[in-house]
């Protein structure tokens, strides 16, 4: 056989991959998968299923309230308070964008794909919190105004233009953004989707529930404090005393996902696949 | 042979190993392993189980970090491909599959994920023989089904240097052939082919030339033919009436003598043909006369005794 020794550059036949590429690819991934779509129907039907219910109720037993709980009275809170549970679903749906790959051996094929294995984070993290954001926006302006339609008539309800209204109905989309952040992030370094999913359980419920039962001058310094919780702040249109503003306690929790994802990605560059 | 243009590109990508070792904890997977995987030729890559076949493949692909050494394709690092793959295709674990995704949507995402146009994924389909399975969901593939969706990605960007890491597992016979086919076509058309097999015998039917590794050590780097030379020192069965008299005549010659099985003797250093010249001159009577052949497999167990981590006892076998 002859062998002509000449190597062309490898660059001339073909441009380079880019990030919005790695971004294309992994939305494929994501939408071609069941479990996304069930996810995001779980999602839907708690946020929007469980508001309603609590709306109903909340508002038949308004009329036998007097006093605080008529002055705490938040129609909005109350329209919204299924994003609660909704919220680790968006969470898991984050970790399993990672642990999936784990699980299948998947991870392997993608790194060959893409060695630059920040890239593939950021853009795993770019389509999963971009998907959550819009889900939660749909799910909370859906949960916001089938709870008023349930809530007029028995109590006062919240409109739109109402302080601080709009301002928690985006926030909650932005809120569930960084939770699927923090699910891949978790997810990432755990590389465990049972793990991945116990810890960001912790993180959401059992942790905050605990220290709830420590005495209040501690128990309210770390819920002002605690990431998650923060968060939430501003998915509410009311702030307790104690807590952080809304734009405040969001850019916290930002930044505890920015940490997490900075250890994820060392953890992800520097370890064996 | 006539090399179109694009051919031409494909010459020269080497797959260079140089004093490249891993280890987990206190195993050492690969022991400072140095080898070239030329262009235009099969290269068998086998040894054992357990040898280190699949780490020192996972290292050339950037999959996991060498303790020591490197590795280059085509003169680069894996990890500084632009669009990696465009320059080597590789099936690390074809199991390694989403088993909800369809065949079509998981190449789909390798396609994008390098800027591989979306036809790719139809063309590649078609070639492996799964274009009729491309809406299937993976999970419901046979073994066999798997490892030709693994081929196909690996064929997606039309790569240079291809690297298969025990290919015909699971396959049928019908696929075998064809794996064996494109394998040698692929490397026909300039193409490195690096493949890893445990089963010399498969070797045989494929590679031009064996990189052959043991406990993670590098045990020979040559081509077929070299190898088979050199593990097969003519060895003859032979029966003989007065045996004893023609051990004399054939130790007189230089020849080596070993008991074989029910009283007869095994013969070494001595070509089959001229021990029945010698039983002629001497007046012995032969009552048997067998060439024992050296397969390439015993060749392999010859070369790989002894780096086994994992072996049958002496009196078992």
């Amino acid at each position: 056989m002859t062998t002509v020794d000449v190597a062309l550059p490898a660059t001339d036949r073909y441009r380079a991959a880019t990030v919005l590429d790695v971004i294309r690819s992994e939305w494929t991934k994501l939408r071609t998968v069941p479990s996304t779509l069930w996810t995001v129907l779980v999602v839907t039907g708690l946020g929007v299923g469980f508001g309603a219910l609590i709306s109903r109720v909340s508002a038949q037993a308004y009329a036998n309230n007097t006093g605080d709980v008529r002055r705490q009275w938040d129609p909005t809170s109350i329209s919204t308070a299924g994003g609660s549970l909704a919220q680790l679903a968006i969470g898991v749906l984050g970790a399993l964008v990672i642990t999936s790959e784990y699980s299948t051996g998947e991870i392997r094929g993608s790194l060959c794909a893409v060695p630059r294995r920040g890239r593939l984070l950021l853009a795993k993290m770019t389509v999963i919190a971009a998907l959550a954001f819009v889900v939660g926006e749909v799910t909370m302006f859906a949960a916001f105004f089938s709870g008023q339609a349930l809530i007029a008539g028995y109590a006062p309800t919240a409109s739109l233009g109402d302080a601080g209204v709009l301002r928690a109905l985006i926030g909650a989309g932005l809120y569930v953004a960084l939770i699927a952040a923090l699910g891949v992030a978790f997810g990432t370094l755990l590389r465990s989707t049972a793990a991945a999913i116990t810890v960001l359980i912790a993180m959401i419920y059992v942790l905050p529930g605990l220290a709830a039962l420590l005495p209040a001058s501690l128990s309210q310094n770390i819920e002002k404090f605690w990431p998650t919780q923060a968060g939430q702040q501003v998915t509410a249109v009311m702030q307790p005393a104690h807590t952080l503003g809304p734009w405040q306690g969001l850019a916290e929790m930002a930044a505890f996902v920015a940490v997490a994802m900075a250890v994820a990605f060392v953890r992800l560059v520097r370890d064996d696949a | 042979m006539v090399n179109t243009p694009s051919q031409l590109s494909r010459v020269g990508h080497e797959i260079q190993v140089r004093g490249l070792s891993k280890r987990y904890g206190r195993t050492i997977a690969v022991d400072n392993l140095t080898f070239t995987v030329r262009s235009g030729i099969v290269t068998g890559f086998v040894g054992p189980n357990g040898a280190g076949k699949t780490t020192t493949m996972r290292l050339i692909l950037g999959l996991d970090s060498p303790t020591a050494g490197a590795v280059t394709v085509g003169g680069r690092r894996y990890r500084d491909f632009g669009a990696p793959l465009r320059e080597v295709g590789a099936i690390i674990d074809a199991q390694g599959v989403h088993p909800r995704r369809s065949a079509f949507h998981h190449l789909l995402a390798a396609a994008q994920s390098n800027g591989i146009p979306k036809r790719r994924v139809d063309e590649v389909l078609g070639q492996v023989g799964l274009a009729g399975a491309a809406a299937r969901r993976v999970g419901d593939f046979s073994l066999g089904m798997k490892q030709r969706l693994a081929i196909a990605g690996a064929l997606l960007g039309d790569p240079p240097v291809l690297m298969f890491d025990e290919p015909i597992n699971g396959l049928d016979p019908e696929g075998i052939i064809w794996v064996r086919g494109l394998m040698r076509e692929l490397a026909a058309q300039g193409r490195t082919v690096f493949v890893s097999s445990h089963l010399m015998s498969e070797m045989s039917q494929t590679a031009d030339h064996l990189i052959v590794i043991g406990k993670g050590r590098l045990l020979r780097d040559e081509s077929v033919t070299e190898f088979l030379d050199e593990g097969a020192q003519q060895r003859t069965l032979v029966r003989a009436h007065p045996q004893q008299k023609l051990i004399h005549e054939l130790e007189a010659v230089g020849a080596v003598i070993e008991a074989g099985p029910d009283s007869s003797i095994h013969v070494s250093g001595i070509a089959c043909a001229a021990i029945g010249e010698l039983a002629a001159t001497t007046g012995v009577t032969l009552h048997e006369l067998t060439p024992l052949r050296v397969s390439l497999e015993d060749a392999f167990v010859e070369a790989t005794h002894g780096s086994l981590e994992y072996q049958t006892p002496k009196d078992a076998a």
